[in-house]
C-alpha cells in the first residue's frame, strides 16, 4: 500500500518535471528566438531582408550599422543617454542617501508627512506630471536642454531610491552613530565617514535601478527634447523606426545598439538585478 | 538652540531631495488639476476657466471609453496574467522541479532590461510582413496566402499586445514570488508533508495564505503600472490602426502634443490618476477582506 502510493508519487513528480521543463524552455524560446533573429537580422542587406525573413544573412554586412551611425546619428544619441544615465544616477544616489540618512537617524516631527509623500510618488501617473512641467519648462527655458531632463530624470527615481536608502539606514544600529558623535564627530562626519561605506549594498541597488530607467525611459525624453544635441538614445532609434520607415537594416542595427548594453549589464550583475527587483516586492506602500 | 541646530542640520540633508521632488513633480501634478479646467493656450499664454468643459469633452467622447477598455484590458492581463504566470513559475522552481533554475530564471527575466521602446518596435518588425510571426503561422495553418491582420480588427488587436505583455512582464513577478518563497519556513512544509498533506493542500493551506500580502502588492505594482504604461503601445502600433490600441497615456498624448490642447490633456491624465487611486484602494480593500477570511 505504502510503496504503492511512492510509485504513484514519484510517477506524479516526474510527470510535473516534464510539464515544468516544457514550459521554461518554451519561455526560453520565445525570449531568445526574436532576440537571435534581431542580431543576424541586421546583418542582413535590405534586399535579403525583403526577400526571406527567416534566412540567415547570405552576406553579412556592417553596413547597417554605419548607416545607423552616420545617418541615425546613434553615436549623438548614446552620447547623450550616457550623460543623462551617469550624471542622473550619481545625484539620485547622493540625493536619497542623505535624505534617507536625516528620515532614519535625525529625529523630527516632520518626517512621516514628508517621507510618505515621497512614497506617493512610486504610484504617480507620471503623465500626470506632463503638461504643467512641460508648459513651465518652456518657460524657463529648460525644455530641450540636458539640465532639463536630468532633473526629471532625478525627481522621478527619488522615490524608490529613497525608500530603499531609508529602510536600509534604519537598521544601521543607532549606538554606532551616538559613539561617534560622543567622540565628537558632527552628523556630517557620521554621513560621510559610516553610513555611506556601510551602505554600500544599497547604493548599488540604487544604481542599478536608476541607471536602467534612466537608460531605457523614453515618454519624458520624447516630450521634452526636439534636437540632436539633447535626443536620447530610445528617442532616436524611435525617430526613424516609425511603422513607415522602409531602411530596415538600419533599424535592426539601431535596435542591437540599444539593448545591448542592457543586457551586457544584466549578464554582469544579473545577482544584484535580481536582488533589487525582489527588494521591490518588499515595499509595503 | 541644539534642537534649532538639529533642525538645521535636518534641513540640509533634506531639502536637496525635497526641492527637486516638489517642483518636478508633486506641484506639477496640482497644478495639472487646475488645468483641466480651463484652456490654456501655450502660445498666448493665456488661460480661461471653462469649468468641467474639458471633462464633458472627453466623456463623451468615444475614443476616450475605448482607450479606457484597452487600459483595462492590460490591467486584466496584468493582474490576471502575468501575476499568476510568475507565480505559477516561481512556484516550479521553488519546488526543485527543474534543474538549472538560475539560466531560466534570467531567460524569463530578460526583457525586462531591454528597453521597452526597442521591444515595442522588435515586436513591431515581427508581426509585420517582413518578420517572421507571419511566415510562422503560415507554416503551422498550412495556409500560404495567410497575413498578419489581426492588427486591423477593432475588436481583437489587443489580442498580440496581450502576448508582448506576457512575454515582457512576467519574469518580473516571477523574482518577487521567488524571493518571497524562499521566506517561508521550510519546517512548515515539512510537518505538512508528515502529516500527510498532498501537494495541491500544500499550495492552497499554507503556501498562498503566506503571500497574500505580497500578491495584494503585485497587484497594485501592475495596476499602477498598467495605467501609466505608455512606451510599449506607442513604439508597437502608435494607438493604430485608428484608435484600436489607444491608451488613455496615448489618448492624453495626442490631445496634448498632437493637436496642442492642453486643458482637454491635463483632464485625461487628471481622470487617469483618479482611476488609479479608486483601483489601489479596491485592492487594499480586498486585502483586507483576504487577510481576515484566512486568519
Amino acid at each position: 500500500m505504502y510503496e504503492d502510493n511512492l510509485v504513484i508519487r514519484k510517477e506524479r513528480k516526474s510527470l510535473s518535471n516534464v510539464l515544468a521543463y516544457s514550459v521554461f524552455i518554451l519561455f526560453t524560446i520565445l525570449t531568445l528566438y526574436p532576440l537571435i533573429w534581431l542580431f543576424y537580422s541586421s546583418f542582413k542587406p535590405q534586399l535579403e531582408i525583403i526577400r526571406d525573413a527567416f534566412a540567415l544573412p547570405k552576406d553579412p554586412t556592417f553596413g547597417n550599422y554605419i548607416q545607423a551611425v552616420i545617418k541615425g546619428k546613434l553615436d549623438k544619441y548614446a552620447i547623450n543617454s550616457i550623460i543623462y544615465t551617469f550624471v542622473s544616477t550619481g545625484l539620485v544616489i547622493f540625493l536619497s542617501m542623505m535624505a534617507s540618512f536625516a528620515f532614519a537617524k535625525i529625529k523630527n516631527k516632520a518626517t512621516p508627512f514628508i517621507y510618505n509623500s515621497f512614497l506617493m510618488g512610486l504610484l504617480i501617473t507620471i503623465q500626470a506630471i506632463l503638461i504643467p512641467l512641460f508648459i513651465s519648462m518652456t518657460r524657463i527655458g529648460l525644455r530641450d536642454t540636458r539640465t532639463g531632463i536630468i532633473l526629471i530624470y532625478v525627481a522621478i527615481n527619488l522615490p524608490l531610491a529613497i525608500y530603499l536608502g531609508t529602510e536600509y539606514v534604519k537598521a544601521i544600529p543607532d549606538s554606532l552613530i551616538e559613539s561617534a558623535q560622543i567622540d565628537g564627530a558632527s552628523y556630517f562626519t557620521v554621513f560621510f565617514r559610516i553610513i555611506l561605506p556601510m551602505c554600500k549594498p544599497v547604493m548599488v541597488t540604487m544604481l542599478i535601478f536608476t541607471a536602467l530607467a534612466c537608460w531605457n525611459e523614453f515618454m519624458l525624453a520624447l516630450v521634452f527634447t526636439s534636437s540632436d544635441a539633447s535626443r536620447s538614445l530610445p528617442v532616436g532609434i524611435y525617430s526613424f523606426s516609425g511603422p513607415l520607415a522602409t531602411e530596415y537594416g538600419m533599424q535592426f542595427a539601431a535596435l542591437v545598439i540599444g539593448m545591448t548594453p542592457m543586457i551586457l549589464l544584466y549578464a554582469i550583475f544579473h545577482k544584484q538585478i535580481t536582488r533589487g527587483f525582489a527588494a521591490q516586492g518588499a515595499i509595503k506602500g | 538652540m541644539e534642537k534649532y541646530k538639529k533642525t538645521l542640520i535636518y534641513l540640509v540633508f533634506v531639502l536637496p531631495a525635497l526641492a527637486v521632488y516638489l517642483l518636478i513633480i508633486a506641484v506639477p501634478i496640482i497644478s495639472s488639476i487646475g488645468l483641466s479646467f480651463t484652456d490654456y493656450n501655450i502660445y498666448k499664454n493665456t488661460a480661461i476657466w471653462t469649468g468641467f468643459v474639458n471633462y464633458i469633452k472627453i466623456l463623451t467622447d468615444p475614443v476616450f471609453w475605448f482607450s479606457m477598455r484597452n487600459n483595462l484590458i492590460v490591467i486584466l492581463v496584468s493582474v490576471f496574467g502575468q501575476i499568476p504566470l510568475g507565480f505559477g513559475l516561481a512556484y516550479l522552481i521553488y519546488r526543485k522541479l527543474v534543474k538549472r533554475s538560475g539560466f531560466f530564471q534570467a531567460m524569463v527575466f530578460l526583457p525586462t532590461v531591454i528597453s521597452t521602446i526597442i521591444i515595442g518596435i522588435l515586436w513591431s518588425k515581427m508581426i509585420s510582413p517582413i518578420g517572421v510571426i507571419p511566415g510562422i503561422i503560415q507554416n503551422i495553418t498550412n495556409n500560404p496566402n495567410y497575413s498578419f491582420t489581426i492588427m486591423n480588427s477593432k475588436q481583437l488587436a489587443m489580442i498580440p499586445i496581450g502576448f508582448v505583455l506576457l512575454w515582457m512582464y512576467t519574469g518580473t513577478y516571477l523574482i518577487i514570488f521567488m524571493a518571497n518563497l524562499q521566506n517561508i519556513d521550510p519546517n512548515i512544509i515539512e510537518a505538512a508533508q508528515i502529516d500527510g498533506a498532498t501537494e495541491g493542500q500544500i499550495f492552497r493551506r499554507i503556501i498562498v495564505p503566506q503571500l497574500y500580502g505580497v500578491i495584494a502588492l503585485t497587484a497594485i505594482l501592475a495596476i499602477s503600472g498598467s495605467l501609466r504604461s505608455f512606451d510599449l503601445l506607442f513604439a508597437m502600433t502608435g494607438g493604430g490602426p485608428a484608435y484600436y490600441t489607444n491608451l488613455l497615456s496615448i489618448y492624453m498624448y495626442k490631445y496634448a502634443f498632437v493637436n496642442y490642447d492642453y486643458g482637454v490633456g491635463s483632464a485625461v491624465s487628471t481622470v487617469m490618476v483618479m482611476l488609479s487611486i479608486i483601483l489601489v484602494i479596491i485592492v487594499r480593500f480586498v486585502q483586507r477582506k483576504l487577510a481576515a477570511s484566512g486568519a
